[in-house]
């Protein structure tokens, strides 16, 4: 019996070794030759309208695409091992990137579109004095409310936390949301919050959870539920906005006095990568004209292309970005950079107001 | 006794294998980064022990009652979803006749459909602007809309029994097809009214398969993070809500798997607990396959059964509306008729491709799932060796372990080792998922079974292996097809293994997934549920159309 134990571990180790062979088999090397480019993306950017410059300028080259679902899985996949060329995290995520060395610095003389983008957003990829992202999406958080359920004008993010509306509000579902909405209240300065405020903001969501109905975690999902009427106010981006519009759902998106949040999502090349040069005009073409016309239209994000700004013609979408506003976007808090600690921290703060009694 | 030792080898060493391979080792490696203090640094490199998270964990008392109160939730979804699933069993088996397969299909075919859009059309259905709020109002019975009929604790609760209650009636129909027919017969020669055949005959019999779908709901319900997520609002949360947080919006790996370790231990000494007060193999009676023809008549079980069809397919039907409406998301008012969305379906390759992918892991992995699901079966319903509670154990794991643990450490494992990620992975992953489902289903069934038959056929000379190929597996076939019908239906709809597992090729549901993500995408992704799931119904229509033709001789 022992002799048979011992060879069943033998034949078990014996397959261990041989199994990851046989399973790579064909598919080896997808990534590393010249002429192929993988990209670590959110679903939905693998269409091809996202890229659709760069597959015209660079019909041979073949795009494969690696899907993260958050920021936590894109920086998870790349902790992995994951050998994608180019990632596309959001603002409070990249500071963790350039702490531990994981993408490349960019020169920036060989990104053609560069003169277009605004200042400010070039400078959230910036760090130590160094280009190690380039801009490309951004948005708008603030308060969207329903004028026919909500009597008045909502000017300041306190009403996230006001129990006339009991249950009928919707936070999103982010416990650095839940930091930064409070800090913008509370007067915090955000980028550097003490475990006493920690503490406060807690207590202060917890208290909250009464008077919200659902933490919502996709747009569709929180778009429906307003449109249904069980949600009469929510934090919530510009696309919410102009999807409940075009419904014809009689809503405002406010500019609270502690002004609105604005989140930006960026391209990084990943440090060590073989094709530096294809990923540097991927990442250029993604601010082109058409492609970044797409994301605008399909998705109602905005782009960091400026020239693409200017030209938008749709009023809802002018409404949406509050294009004919622009203190709007000068009063704007950027969602700031937290490091590793930081996000921990707040995110177990978050968890723990949904598990709180 | 040689043969019989190896038959046993051949059917545990290859499940073995492969639970030890694609289960074991990635859970080896989630526990060991347990004992991590933060991501930072490399990732496979050695890190000095740390108790740190375990420390961390301990001390935050909400967390704790946060597993109590998800383990009361669970234990009450599988007792609910139990009890309501016996009778759809029970008539499944005794009522339906030549048309159980038919029965059968029908309540598994609108899991086919993803569980996203199911809820979508239910919060339509019950929002304040809903649908049965505007028909109350509408009709006079109200004045006011009722709100508050989703989003709570009891939401989270009432949608996971009516989710489980199809799969729970599949193992106790399978105890309850083994029963002996003679045995009722008997009892009511013997005067014994139908009240008391049930309670002193049927129902002990039927108590391996009860039980093992109670662990079926119970356990992976401990851990449940999608519903929660759905249906629960801001007082819903599970445990497994938490879990999850740390994986997919923290990167606190080390963090979230303590987390998990916690809930494991804590469900496995349940369920150890519970193992002892009953036991698989004491339960084995003798019985062998019948079934007990009762003439098929309307009666308040066939009315129960109907009811349940009407709640499943009420959703689907709520889609097959919409996929009409010119206006995206699912609210009122219709903005016109359009087949716009078909049009667009029809457009979009990708789409097809992820169907496509999704139909050939979920065969693929069900396959695999179903022959070592039922070798596993058969070695612990027929053979005493040495390791086969710790064996057990291992196979009913993959309920246990949160999904998205399994699926970060076979990540890990994977790009460790350099296998390219594909849907081949994405498989092996829904192979193991599914196995403790197959066993389940299979030993419900083989528990039952009169191993007389069996013995007479070796006193005759077969060896073992000829008795389970000319015996065991024709009897039991039934189950095991039941039983890999689950196994796909599981693998069409999952969504975190699939997402972390597949290279660029990805399967349905991370397909749908990254288009919800924007509200424009929807209507099409409705369209296409609509589409697969009329092709689904009508497949199995003209499947039992032509079975029924193959036997007009036979008298029902």
């Amino acid at each position: 019996m022992k002799a048979t134990f011992r060879l069943s571990v033998l034949v078990f180790l014996l397959v261990l070794a041989v199994l990851p062979g046989a399973l790579r088999g064909g598919g080896s090397a997808i990534a590393g030759e010249s002429g192929q480019l993988s990209v670590l993306d959110w679903p939905g950017y693998d269409a091809q309208a996202f890229w659709i410059d760069f597959k015209n300028k660079h019909p041979d080259v073949t795009v494969n695409f690696e899907i993260g679902s958050s920021d936590a899985d894109i920086y998870g996949k790349i902790k992995a091992g994951s050998q994608a060329d180019i990632i596309h995290p959001y603002t409070g995520w990249l500071q963790v990137y350039v702490d531990e060395g994981l993408v490349e610095e960019i020169d920036v003389t060989k990104i053609t579109n560069w003169d277009k983008i605004p200042e400010s957003l070039k400078a959230i990829g910036r760090f130590n004095g160094k280009q190690y992202f380039i801009p490309w999406d951004w948005g708008f958080s603030s308060i969207l409310y329903r004028t026919d359920k909500v009597k008045g004008t909502i000017d300041s993010w306190e009403a996230l936390l006001d129990p006339q509306y009991k249950r009928h509000i919707s936070m999103w579902d982010d416990g650095p949301a839940a930091v930064e909405v409070s800090a913008y209240i509370h007067k915090y300065d955000e980028t550097n919050i003490t475990p006493e405020q920690l503490a406060a903001v807690k207590a202060e969501w917890i208290k909250q959870r009464d008077s919200n109905l659902v933490y919502w975690g996709g747009e569709p999902e929180l778009i429906d539920a307003m449109a249904v009427g069980d949600v009469w106010l929510a934090y919530a981006w510009q696309g919410a906005y102009a999807a409940l519009m075009r419904k014809g759902v009689p809503v405002v998106y406010a500019n609270p006095k502690e002004g609105r949040n604005s989140w930006v999502g960026v391209y990084g090349i990943r440090k060590g990568t073989k094709n530096h040069d294809l990923a540097l005009r991927f990442v250029d073409e993604k601010l082109s004209m058409a492609t970044a016309n797409n994301v605008v239209n399909e998705y109602n994000y905005g782009v960091a292309n400026r020239e693409v700004m200017n030209s938008i013609s749709d009023p809802t979408l002018k409404r949406a970005f509050s294009l004919d506003d622009p203190s709007v976007l000068q009063r704007t808090n950027f969602t700031p950079e937290l490091n590793a600690e930081q996000r921990a921290a707040w995110t177990a703060m978050w968890t723990e107001v949904k598990a709180a009694p | 006794m040689v043969q019989r030792r190896a038959t046993l080898w051949a059917l545990s060493l290859p499940p073995s294998l492969w639970l030890g391979l694609f289960f074991i080792v990635p859970l080896i490696l989630m526990f060991a980064l347990s004992f991590r203090a933060d991501m930072q640094g490399e990732l496979f490199s050695f890190w000095a022990p740390t108790l740190k998270q375990y420390q961390t964990i301990v001390a935050i008392g909400s967390y704790w009652r946060l597993l109590g109160i998800s383990i009361a939730m669970a234990f009450g979804v599988a007792v609910l979803a139990t009890a309501l699933a016996y009778p759809v069993a029970y008539f499944l088996v005794f009522r339906a006749g030549r048309a159980a397969g038919l029965c059968l299909m029908l309540l598994l075919i609108p899991f086919w459909t993803s569980f996203l859009l199911r809820v979508m059309s239910w919060k339509f259905l019950l929002g304040s602007d809903g649908a049965i709020n505007w028909l109350l109002i509408y009709s006079g019975v109200i004045a006011e809309p009722i709100s508050g009929l989703l989003y709570s604790r009891s939401a989270v609760v009432i949608a996971l029994v009516y989710v489980w209650i199809p799969f729970a009636a599949l193992p106790i129909s399978a105890a309850l097809q083994r029963i002996l027919p003679e045995l009722v017969e008997v009892a009511a020669d013997l005067g014994a009214t139908s009240w008391r055949r049930f309670w002193t005959i049927i129902f002990p019999l039927s108590l391996p398969g009860v039980l093992a779908a109670f662990f079926m709901v119970f356990i992976p319900s401990v851990g449940e993070y999608v519903t929660p997520l759905l249906v629960g609002g801001s007082r819903g949360t599970m445990y497994g809500n938490v879990i999850q947080d740390f994986f997919t919006k923290a990167a606190d790996w080390p963090r979230g798997a303590a987390l998990s370790v916690v809930m494991l231990v804590v469900t496995l000494l349940l369920v150890v607990f519970a193992a002892r007060l009953v036991n698989l193999k004491a339960a084995r009676m003798t019985a062998r396959h019948a079934v007990i023809s009762e003439q098929v008549r309307f009666s308040l079980l066939t009315g129960y059964f109907v009811g349940l069809i009407a709640l499943l397919y009420l959703p689907l039907a709520v889609l097959f509306l919409f996929s009409f409406n010119a206006g995206t998301g699912l609210s009122f008012p219709f903005q016109g008729l359009t087949l716009q969305w078909y049009e667009q379906l029809f457009q979009s390759p990708e789409l097809l491709r992820s169907a496509r992918n999704s139909i050939i892991v979920a065969a693929g992995s069900s396959c695999v799932a179903a022959a070592f699901g039922t070798a596993l079966a058969l070695l612990f319903t027929r053979f005493n060796f040495r390791g086969d509670k710790l064996l057990f154990a291992l196979a009913m794991l993959p309920l246990v372990v949160p999904v998205i643990i399994l699926a970060v450490a076979l990540l890990v494992l994977f790009l460790a080792a350099g296998i390219h990620r594909s849907l081949w992975t994405v498989a092996i992953a829904h192979s193991v998922v599914a196995l403790p489902y197959v066993i389940l289903i299979v030993s419900a069934s083989l528990a039952g079974f009169d191993p007389d038959l069996e013995e007479a056929a070796m006193d005759l000379g077969a060896p073992y292996r000829r008795v389970i190929v000319n015996i065991v597996l024709p009897l039991i076939a039934p189950s095991i097809l039941s039983a890999w019908l689950v196994a796909f239906t599981v693998s069409l709809d999952e969504f975190a293994l699939a997402l972390f597992l597949a290279g660029t090729d990805v399967t349905f549901p991370v397909y749908l997934y990254g288009q919800l993500r924007f509200a424009s995408r929807l209507p099409m992704m409705i369209a296409f549920a609509v589409l697969m799931m009329m092709g689904t119904l009508l497949l199995v229509l003209i499947a039992e159309w032509i079975r029924r033709r193959g036997q007009p001789g036979e008298v029902r």
